[in-house]
């Protein structure tokens, strides 16, 4: 079954957002990994930071989605919807989220680190670092907030 | 149609509820049969547990004690992805609200358990129709729910509960809210499910006009206060 279709219409702000935060974490990563002035301290300190915010971000935004579907979800569970295949269409739209951000972070990261005189450290594993770790940090946020789904109570939300 | 083979059995139920004021126990031991075949009607005033009842024999709800099987399996001690799976290939379920899903159609709706199912697009559109045409909803299936009023909402639940051609059809309150001309259309309805649909229904109202359509009342008892003292 896929259940996107019974949850998901259109993107809402709260995903707008954290694709904006995987997109701006992504490119910062890439400008950073490429730039010639930078310690190894600092560049693996700013790149923790900019991940922990793309974990913190996309958590948030998926428990949010979790509170507004739970109806949803509620309904499909009781009409024999498995929590495996809901479970998949939350993962989906946040591979969706991620994957999305992460081409437009490092093509923005890409342009910008090309533009600039002191970015020539430019190859090909920093952006597949930057794009392991970006994606990584948006799975495991999302991961963590999806757990909800097992502790709903859907005779309570079906009874409100 | 009426066999004597129990498709439900209820044993010494017993829910407790905490509350700031102490512990209520509802249905207290409460055990009932229902045969294959059989209507029967959950009946009692607001309040003592006929929708808790009809989630606990769902397996949305978890008793405190006693037991309740369903088609022979025991529905408490079930583990999720089976009760759930269960629940969606026997049982057929229309909650107190109706419970549609805002962003589909009548004819979607309707559809939803057969593709959670997993029964083929040609077979599914088939039955959905036949449901939908049943149901006097042929006019309205490309709409929206919000636009069908509470009545028509109730016969889409209703719809969307028989189209797996269930074995057991709970029905929470399928009259509940409904003004009286509602009503009377909604209730030579569930006659005529029942005449048609042939499989076992039990629904829960505290309506005794409506409850008369069934062919058995099971009383619910009024919840007990179990009070706690505090030294």
């Amino acid at each position: 079954m896929n259940a996107s279709r019974y949850l998901f219409a259109s993107f809402t702000r709260s995903e707008a957002l954290a694709a904006t935060e995987i997109v701006v974490s992504t490119a910062a990563a890439v400008i950073l990994g490429s730039s010639l002035s930078i310690s190894w301290f600092s560049l693996a300190l700013s790149a923790g930071g900019l991940f922990l915010g793309v974990f913190l971000v996309v958590m948030f935004v998926v428990s949010l989605e979790m509170s507004s579907k739970r109806r949803e979800v509620a309904i499909l569970r009781a009409l024999g919807a498995k929590k495996s295949s809901l479970l998949r269409a939350f993962l989906l739209r946040i591979a969706h989220l991620a994957v999305g951000g992460c081409v437009l972070g490092v093509a923005i990261g890409y342009c910008t680190a090309m533009l600039t005189a002191e970015c020539s450290l430019l190859s090909s594993e920093i952006i597949g670092f930057a794009v392991t770790v970006s994606l990584l940090s948006s799975f495991g946020g999302g991961a963590v907030a999806a757990r909800k789904l097992s502790y709903l109570k859907i005779g309570e939300i079906l009874r409100q | 149609m009426n066999s004597d083979k129990p498709i439900l059995r209820v044993e010494r139920l017993t829910k407790i509820f905490e509350t700031d004021f102490g512990k209520i126990s509802l249905f207290n031991s409460l055990c009932a049969e229902v045969a294959e075949g059989e209507f029967a009607a959950i009946t009692g005033p607001t309040g003592v547990g006929k929708t808790t009842l009809v989630n606990i024999i769902a397996g949305l709800e978890k008793p405190t004690q006693g037991s309740v099987s369903v088609l022979g399996k025991d529905m408490t001690t079930m583990d999720d992805d089976s009760l759930t799976e269960f629940r969606g290939q026997s049982m057929g379920v229309v909650f107190q609200g109706s419970q549609l899903l805002t962003n589909l159609n009548i004819f979607q709706n309707v559809e939803l358990p057969l593709v959670i199912q997993g029964i083929d697009e040609s077979e599914r559109k088939r039955r959905t129709q036949e449901v939908v045409d049943f149901f006097g909803l042929t006019q309205k299936s490309s709409i929206c729910p919000a636009t069908l009023s509470v009545g028509e909402r109730r016969k889409v639940a209703i719809a969307r509960a028989l189209v797996a051609e269930p074995t057991l059809l709970l029905m929470d309150e399928p009259t509940g809210g409904l003004d009286t001309s509602a009503v009377n259309i909604l209730t030579p309805l569930l006659r005529g499910i029942h005449y048609l649909h042939k499989g076992t229904i039990l629904m829960a109202t505290n309506s005794l006009s409506v409850a008369r359509i069934a062919s058995r009342e099971i009383p619910i008892m009024r919840p007990r206060f179990l009070m706690t003292c505090q030294l």
